[in-house]
């Protein structure tokens, strides 16, 4: 196992109900890079940035997050590990009885010890980034599908975590905005040294982001590599992906 | 038909052993650190705090009821002067009890039930733990334990409103002061009439919580799913207050046999 | 700075706690857990369904509770009962306070009341042990009535027997005496009269008692009811012992009547008092058994039925009327001594046949009125010196009385006699009389329809 590496998956098999939902998927996310999980809907994407966040448990397999198997961990030990990540689920998952910007200073108000000013400030400043800077005192049933899907993303970073786990960052946004998300997320790689791993199916988004993409399809990791290296694939279902404007 | 039965037996006695399992767990959990102090305080203020107007109404209302209905009673043998006694009594010992119950569960069971289920299919739960909270410490213990500091307190809410609801219902025939309806009001009263009845409430809350955290934490299937826990919460909640309330009743009678005179 | 929602929850805990402790205090308070209390104990043999916790009351005032009971080592103790008592009302509990266990109220919970003491008593000292009274318990004084009544019931009826043999020899004694008095066979007859009655009354008490028993068990426990109760079985056992009493004086009586150095063979005066007092033995028997009768159920019954004591009024007092009192009217015959009186060979005064008639007369003018109004026959004389008259006026009422008595029949508790010497206010002759009159005091609602007698009531129809 490399020193810098910040995610790794092996041989990681799941079953829901007697349907195998991923089997034995194998990767390795270098510390700093940014690794786009490419796929249609159904196939598993989800289920595995849920495997490395620990929320789900793999049947056979083992995931490695800096180092530590999260699967024989119990649950304070996975706590610390959880807290060196941050996850944007693919609905936002806000919690609806606090504020926006409750939610994004949730995070800071259970893991620091800082100040209330400080928290309101960094937790102001989390939604500035997404463009959601006047919409700290908004309840999150008051916002739209993308404007929750950036607060979502905003408290996901609350805590600088070295590594983001995003699920499906641009789902019903408008290409500009979902310009400046991408930005936002290279801009995190670039200066924080963040690793990004980003569960997408907009192609063209994952080309500008992805160190090194990867395509899941039923339930098996089928193709990973650059993105050249995967227009170059002679795999037709990865083919035909990449070729695809990543709306399906 | 045999078996379809015996699936159902299993089936209800498998659903009982896992709520069990969950509120020891619950228990459990709450004396472990970290205490989530922030939630349990929201929480004791949605359950306690927002029930209030609710059963400061319920309880007027009953003591105006009881008394209208011991002063018919008592009437007959010209023991008009037993009316405060009796309803105190009737309130403290079974009916402030057991109507506080049962109205938390109407409005507390469903608001757990169906608040945690949504949040349980929105990922809500799943946030939380992917933010390196303890979901179940966070969601279900502070609000088992709201329930259980709430019900006694509630309990002796509807008590006193109810007695008061007596005296407005008295004081209107008779024009008996409230100094004097009060204390006749605790003239039948004992100790192990008062404490056992008031503490037991706090079964009653954990029941309230336990079963409605259960439903609402183990929701599945999506939105259907929350309705089904909120409904669910009330009726078994309910349910599982009055027949443990005869078993409490009946331990109160044994640890304290004066208690039943 | 907290937040709104912070205020709320802390004023609804500490709200919630306060309102807990009111009512902890309420009910401490009642027990007196907070007062400073001392402890006593007394003894009882039988609880009553006293329980751990009962109150225990001081003069009626609640002071505090049974601490504990303390269950007797054998039959012959009592079971120890520790009372705690508040500690201001130790002034009151001394020595000599008695605990009784009484029943509270409607409800029916068992209360140690402790009564005051009294100031010759020392303080009763913390930890000593106060005399107790056995709690009442009904059903057992309805055992005891009923024994001491079928006991009185069983002499009566002996009594009654017994009477009926010496009435047998009354008449072999009479015969053997030569029927010395004509009216002796009255006599007997009235005596007879009162013995059967003294039967029926006594059959009378025991199925009265029987029937109300039911009655006397609804009653609620009062102690108004205990101490009636209590009264009315002492009043049996006098009764019993009045009816041994009078059985034995009737029996002597009889005896000294055949006994042939008896009065049988003195003055026809002599057998004439004997016989008026073996009547009035008989009578009051029927007097007593009557009361005993009626006194299950009504106290009072003496009163209610204006029956007075005539022994015990004096003449001052009877001319202020005591005996007409409220709501009596006296109806007054005046009868002249030259009518009534005549003098016997041997000098002795007697109710001569005129005087007779003349009585009669008068009777039959009384008898329409309630048998139950008391008859006076008040004495006149005017001759000699104040004492003389008022010895004469004695006999005179005496002799009228012992004729009437016997002739009509009546009760001689109702029938007296009232010497009153020569002055008669109201008299046909202005201020004084010589003779008697005959007083007649009258329920004044009876007065005004002198017409009801018994006889016109209706029979009974079918």
């Amino acid at each position: 196992m490399r020193r810098d590496t910040a995610v790794r998956l092996e041989r990681v098999t799941k079953a829901f109900g007697g349907r195998r939902i991923l089997d034995d998927v194998s990767f390795e996310i270098a510390r700093g890079t940014a690794f786009c999980l490419l796929g249609r809907s159904g196939t598993g994407k989800s289920v595995t940035l849920k495997h490395i966040v620990g929320l789900i448990k793999p049947d056979r397999g083992s995931v490695y997050v800096e180092g530590e198997d999260i699967t024989a961990l119990e649950s304070r030990e996975l706590a610390r590990i959880r807290r060196r990540m941050g996850f944007l689920f693919q609905n936002a998952a806000l919690f609806d009885s606090i504020s926006v910007g409750e939610n994004v200073a949730f995070p800071l108000r259970r893991h620091t010890a800082l100040p209330d000013g400080e928290i309101r400030k960094r937790a102001l400043e989390k939604l500035d980034q997404v463009g959601l800077a006047d919409d700290y005192k908004k309840m999150p049933a008051a916002l739209s599908g993308g404007m929750r899907k950036r607060a979502g993303l905003a408290r996901a970073m609350a805590l600088d975590p070295p590594i983001l786990l995003v699920d499906e960052p641009s789902a019903g946004l408008d290409p500009i905005t979902t310009g400046e998300i991408d930005e936002l997320l290279l801009t995190l790689k670039k200066r924080a040294g963040t690793t990004l791993v980003v569960v997408t199916h907009n192609i063209p988004s994952a080309r500008r982001v992805g160190d090194e993409l990867a395509v899941i399809e039923g339930g098996i990791l089928i193709a990973k590599g650059t993105a050249a290296d995967l227009d170059r694939s002679s795999e037709p279902t990865v083919h035909d992906f990449m070729q695809s404007s990543g709306a399906g | 038909m045999v078996e379809l039965i015996g699936k159902q037996v299993a089936a209800i006695l498998g659903w009982t052993g896992a709520v069990f399992v969950f509120g020891v767990r619950a228990l459990r959990e709450a004396v472990r650190p970290p205490f989530e102090l922030r939630e349990l305080t929201r929480q004791v203020f949605e359950v306690g705090w927002r029930s209030l107007p609710l059963i400061v109404a319920a309880g007027l209302a009953i003591g105006v009821v009881l008394s209208m209905h011991t002063r018919a009673s008592l009437e007959r043998f010209g023991a008009e002067a037993l009316i405060p006694g009796g309803l105190a009594l009737a309130l403290v010992r079974e009916t402030g009890p057991l109507v506080t119950g049962l109205l938390l569960a109407g409005r507390v069971g469903a608001g757990i039930g169906a608040e945690l289920g949504a949040m349980r299919v929105t990922e809500q739960i799943d946030a939380l733990e992917a933010t390196a909270v303890d979901s179940f410490k966070y969601l279900v213990v502070t609000r088992i334990l709201a329930c259980m500091i709430a019900l006694p307190i509630l309990t002796t809410v509807m008590n006193f409103t109810g007695i008061i609801g007596g005296f407005l219902a008295e004081t209107v025939i008779t024009g008996m002061s409230f100094r004097l309806y009060f204390h006749r009001a605790f003239s039948l009263v004992e100790m192990t009439d008062y404490v056992p009845a008031t503490l037991k409430t706090m079964v009653f809350g954990f029941i309230i919580g336990t079963v409605a955290s259960y439903l609402g934490y183990t929701t599945e299937q999506g939105t259907e799913g929350v309705g089904r826990a909120s409904t669910r919460s009330v009726v078994l909640a309910s349910i599982l207050i009055i027949v443990c309330n005869v078993v409490l009743v009946k331990m109160t009678f044994f640890v304290f046999p004066e208690a039943a005179g | 700075m907290y937040s709104s929602r912070l205020i709320g929850v802390g004023a609804f805990v500490l709200g919630g706690a306060i309102l807990f402790a009111v009512g902890l205090f309420m009910i401490g308070e009642r027990r007196m857990l907070f007062a400073d209390k001392f402890e006593v104990y007394t003894e009882f043999a039988r609880l009553g369904g006293l329980e751990n916790g009962s109150t225990v009351r001081v003069g009626g005032l609640d002071a505090g509770e049974v601490l504990e009971i303390n269950v007797p080592a054998g039959p012959a103790s009592r079971f120890r009962v520790k009372l705690r008592i508040r500690e201001d009302l130790h002034p009151i509990i001394r020595t000599d306070s008695v605990a009784t266990i009484q029943t509270d109220g409607l409800v029916g919970n068992k209360v140690v009341q402790v009564g005051a003491g009294t100031e010759r008593a020392p303080r009763a000292p913390n930890g000593s042990t106060i005399p107790s009274k056995e709690p009442f318990e009904l059903a057992d004084l309805i055992r005891q009535m009923s024994e001491t009544v079928s006991l009185a019931n069983k002499a009566i009826v002996q009594l009654q027997a017994d009477i009926e043999t010496v009435f047998g020899q009354v008449d072999t004694t009479v015969e053997e005496a030569n029927q010395l008095i004509r009216d002796v066979g009255t006599g007997v007859t009235a005596i007879t009269a009162h013995a059967s009655r003294v039967a029926a009354d006594s059959r009378a008490i025991v199925e009265g008692l029987r029937a109300g028993k039911g009655t006397i068990g609804k009653l609620l426990t009062d102690d108004q009811l205990y101490r009636d109760v209590a009264s009315i079985a002492k009043q049996a056992e006098e009764a019993v012992t009045n009816a041994k009493q009078a059985s034995e004086e009737a029996r002597k009586a009889l005896a000294g009547l055949r006994d042939r150095s008896g009065p049988v063979q003195g003055v026809a005066a002599d057998l004439r008092q004997t016989l008026s007092q073996t009547r009035e033995v008989v009578a009051d028997m029927a007097e007593n058994t009557e009361a005993l009768k009626h006194n299950f159920f009504f106290k009072g019954f003496f009163n209610r039925r204006g029956y007075f004591d005539l022994d015990e009024i004096g003449t001052a007092a009877y001319r202020r009327g005591a005996l007409a009192g409220k709501d009596r009217s006296a109806l007054r015959i005046w009868v002249d001594a030259a009518v009534l009186f005549a003098k016997e060979p041997n000098g002795l005064q007697v109710v001569s046949a005129g005087g007779k008639a003349r009585l009669d007369s008068a009777m039959a003018a009384f008898l329409p009125y309630p048998p139950a109004s008391p008859l006076i026959i008040e004495g006149y004389a005017t001759e000699g010196s104040h004492d003389q008259q008022f010895l004469d006026s004695r006999e005179r009422a005496a002799l009228v009385r012992e004729y009437v008595i016997q002739k009509f029949h009546l009760n001689p508790n109702r029938v007296g006699i009232m010497p009153l010497g020569a002055v008669a206010d109201g008299s046909p002759k202005g201020r004084a009389w010589d003779g008697v009159a005959l007083a007649l005091f009258v329920k004044r609602d009876a007065l005004r329809s002198p017409n009801r007698q018994p006889a016109a009531a209706p029979a009974n129809a079918r």
